[in-house]
């Protein structure tokens, strides 16, 4: 507080040396200066008043944390109201959690307050709020606190405080306690309205940090969202597509079963190939084995060709009975038509005729043998196994009968 | 009206089908055994129609005899019966037409189906009972359905389950 002028103080006023029998006017001008002197002391009280008030609210500007806020609050009230102890608490019935800050000069008091007195403290305080709500007082202003004092704070600094009580953010209750030098009384009013000036400022600002806190929180707690939305939203994006695949691999799974189930009524190339191949290996190694086997090559490409001859020098040689003419074909085709003159050696008895009919026949004798069809060639294979049986001049008549019988040659029978 | 119905019923009928399988079976394996053993007796035969041409007459009488005998234990076993059934139908077929051919022909050989009957002139008698087991082996390869090989395997139960 700045020093306020005391009435009746001497001044080295020139208008007092010059006016020599102003006793009257100097007691004029120092009962205007009595006068006056209240009113300077009020304006200058005032003056720092609002000095206090636009100070305090530059200095929250700036404060984001609320711990630090009321830490802040209490310093700059003990600095600017030159109290040596104060003590601020804080508390939220619903998470019940509270703030205590306490200090003394430049020391700050841990645990001021016991447990049982911060908790009456606190149902005390909840109680005044209930009765705020039902007599609808404003909150978010401070409030002197009552006479009625649940707890005893006159042991911590050997004096009863002056304490407010305010409720902020509708939920939220706090304490204010300064213990003063000298008590306050003569203009303690004055003093409390501004006292609660600046603790409703404080509020203001408490608010505005908390709204900030809310927001920080809020905006976290979006983008933790937001992210597990995106998480989702990709999660969903691929379990799609895995069911689209499945979607489609459905139907054609079905189908192979179908397919499959069907299988049986299916015929397939592979079978009859199958069964042909298996045939052939089966036909082949058995007939290696057989005693009864023939020859798969066909005979007469294994054996050397032999001279052919035609019908007409067929009958000449005939006529000059130089060659002998051989029917190989069987008997029974023998007996049915031969070309005449021609003598049968089937195939299949050959040895038993040969023996009979040929053995003693000169081996230079000239023999033309005759008699195919499309499914055998039997002159061919008589032919060659006359020619290995010693006949060095063996001819074969390809042409055979129905060439004879072209020409018109004589046959029998 | 209703006995077309019931004939239609009968020849379609699965185990028809069945009997005929085996029935032909039997026979096919049957008349396979001899020509088998006997190759060269078989060659003179084929050679007999004077259809095919000289080189094809060997591997024929060795590897017809195995195909005959393979195709009637699939009937018979219930393995691929249709692939084995077709088979046996393209044989019998080529079968009857040799056989009217050389009716038509004339000539005076014998089937060479049976060793039995060696001797025996063919006949029109041949041809049609040719044909006959030609519409038997026919209808097994439409209508057969039952006691098949591969239905062992129970996969039918299986993809039933699923689908």
């Amino acid at each position: 507080m700045e020093k306020g002028r005391q009435p009746g103080q001497q001044t080295s006023d020139p208008s007092k040396i010059v006016e020599n029998d102003s006793g009257l006017k100097t007691f004029q001008r120092e009962e205007t200066f009595f006068r006056t002197d209240p009113i300077q002391t009020t304006l200058n009280r005032q003056a720092f008043h609002i000095k206090t008030l636009s100070e305090i609210t530059r200095m929250f500007k700036n404060l984001r944390d609320i711990e630090k806020s009321v830490e802040t609050f209490l310093l700059f009230l003990l600095d600017h109201l030159e109290i040596q102890q104060g003590m601020i608490v804080l508390f939220d019935p619903k998470k019940e959690t509270s703030i205590i800050h306490c200090r003394e000069g430049e020391n700050e008091i841990i645990s001021p307050l016991s447990e049982v007195d911060a908790n009456s403290l606190t149902a005390y305080l909840i109680y005044l709020m209930k009765k705020a709500e039902e007599r609808h007082l404003p909150s978010g202003e401070a409030h002197l606190f009552p006479d009625v004092r649940p707890i005893n704070l006159k042991p911590l600094f050997n004096q009863d405080p002056i304490s407010f009580w305010f409720v902020f953010s509708e939920t939220q209750l706090g304490f204010v306690a300064l213990w003063e030098k000298s008590p306050l009384s003569a203009h303690k009013i004055g003093e409390q309205d501004f006292l609660k000036d600046l603790i409703n400022t404080f509020i203001l600002s408490l608010e505005r940090v908390k709204s900030l806190e809310k927001v920080r929180d809020l905006t976290m707690e979006l983008e933790k969202r937001l992210g597990q939305l995106q998480k989702i939203s990709v999660d969903l994006n691929v379990s799609e597509q895995r069911v689209q695949g499945f979607e489609k691999i459905r139907p054609k799974i079905r189908l192979a079963i179908k397919k499959e189930i069907e299988r049986t009524r299916r015929i397939s190339v592979m079978d009859v190939l199958l069964i042909i191949g298996i045939g052939l290996v089966l036909g082949l190694v058995f007939n290696l084995i057989n005693p009864g086997g023939i020859s798969p090559i066909p005979q007469v490409w294994l054996h050397p060709s032999l001279p052919q001859i035609n019908a007409h020098l067929v009958r000449l040689k005939l006529e000059a009975d130089e060659a002998l003419l051989v029917d190989a074909r069987p008997n029974n085709q023998y007996a049915q038509k031969h070309i005449q003159g021609a003598v049968n050696l089937p195939l299949s008895v050959f040895d038993f005729v040969y023996l009979m009919k040929f053995s003693r026949l000169d081996p230079e004798q000239e023999l033309i043998v005759y008699g195919r069809n499309r499914s055998r060639y039997y002159d061919q294979e008589v032919a060659h196994l006359l020619t290995s049986r010693g006949h060095t001049k063996v001819v074969v008549f390809s042409e055979g009968l129905p060439a004879w019988q072209e020409k018109g040659y004589p046959t029998e029978p | 009206m209703t006995f077309p119905l019931f004939l239609k019923g009968f020849l379609t009928h699965r185990y028809l089908a069945l009997a005929f399988r085996i029935y032909i079976g039997i026979i096919f394996i049957y008349a396979s055994m001899y020509k088998i053993v006997y190759t060269a007796e078989f060659a003179e035969t084929i050679a007999g129609y004077q259809i095919v041409p000289y080189w094809v007459v060997n591997i024929m009488a060795i590897v017809l005899p195995w195909i005959e005998l393979i195709s009637g234990i699939m009937l018979i076993a219930g393995i691929r019966t249709r692939s084995a059934a077709l088979t046996i139908v393209v044989l019998i077929f080529l079968f009857s037409f040799a056989i009217l051919i050389n009716l038509i022909k004339g000539s005076a050989i014998s089937c060479g189906c049976f060793h039995h009957s060696l001797n025996e002139v063919m006949s029109w008698w041949t041809f049609l009972r040719d044909l006959i087991w030609g519409g038997m082996t026919l209808q097994v390869f439409f209508f057969d359905r039952v006691f098949q090989f591969e239905k062992r395997f129970r996969f039918s139960k299986v993809a039933k389950e699923i689908s």
